[in-house]
């Protein structure tokens, strides 16, 4: 019994220190936000009790004030197993060739605003134009 | 060998209603489709096929298509089925256009990914089927930044 009183007064005790010295460290550290946010919204008050894949939501919910920027550290963590090229052309047609003709993977197909270029897609991994079937110039658009 | 792999959403998945062929209204399990003419393997269990995100603060109309970047997805391949033609050579000559259908039954099941943005897009002679004179034509729009366009 004795023993466990000492320890209960040690644990306390400990505690105690812990959070004294936390506040004081708090006193030092100065809370006020600094944002890129042109808003000034507070990003950590409107990440935390969200979870990434609400991401357009977030983005929605704050009428767009949050920016989605490649360096964000919060969102954008880069996942080399995966990548996306894009491969625009004219037709759909012309998705399906390139697809069979340089042996890639066609995940999808969007279309584009263009008037030339109507129909984007997205391509497995980092796709580079093998040489025999490849003009020299080509890949300098 | 061509594939063409069609990712759907296993009975009792949620957000059922609002997965919509857009130009018949009908409602759909298919989650995604690939053509896939790589030597790769097909997917297996625990695969996660990729989703597209739009962004609206994001999209830039001369910029993206309908994505604003992509994620490793929220749905995970639970099973998979492969079809092969019957005859693999048609009889007035040439092939089936897949070499194999293969089926991936989906199950929901979120994970925190990042959002990476839809990378710049690579123009080639391909995307204008080899008509060269449209590509240089193209090329050169690009020039200058008024008449330019995607």
């Amino acid at each position: 019994m004795r023993s466990i009183l000492k320890a209960s007064i040690g644990d306390a005790l400990s505690w105690g220190l812990v959070s004294f010295f936390i506040k004081k460290l708090a006193r030092h550290i100065d809370v006020k936000p600094k944002t890129i946010l042109s808003s000034q919204v507070r990003l950590d008050a409107v990440i935390a009790p969200l979870h990434q894949n609400d991401f357009p939501k977030v983005v929605n919910s704050t009428l767009g004030l949050i920016p989605i920027r490649p360096k964000n550290p919060a969102w954008l963590r880069y996942d080399p197993d995966e990548n996306i090229s894009r491969h625009p052309a004219t037709d759909d047609e012309y998705c399906y060739e390139m697809e069979t003709k340089y042996g890639w993977t066609l995940k999808r197909i969007e279309k584009l605003k263009g008037d030339t270029l109507k129909a984007d897609r997205a391509i497995d991994g980092k796709t580079e134009f093998p040489q025999p079937f490849h003009a020299q110039d080509d890949d300098n658009a | 060998m061509r594939k063409y792999i069609v990712f759907r959403a296993e009975g009792r998945q949620p957000g059922w209603e609002d997965r919509m062929l857009s130009h018949t209204h009908s409602l759909t399990r298919i989650l995604a489709e690939y053509f896939d003419s790589s030597d790769r393997p097909i997917p297996q269990p625990g695969y996660r096929p990729t989703e597209f995100v739009r962004v609206e603060a994001e999209h830039e109309p001369n910029f993206h298509g309908w994505s604003t970047h992509y994620k490793t997805g929220d749905w995970e391949v639970a099973r998979v089925e492969t079809y092969t033609p019957d005859i693999p050579n048609l009889p007035e000559g040439g092939s089936s256009e897949f070499g194999m259908v293969v089926i991936c039954y989906c199950r929901y099941n979120p994970i925190d990914a990042a959002l990476k943005p839809m990378p710049d897009r690579q123009v080639s002679i391909d995307g204008f089927g080899g008509d060269r004179e449209a590509y240089e034509r193209w090329l050169e729009s690009q020039k200058d930044p008024q008449a330019a366009e995607v």
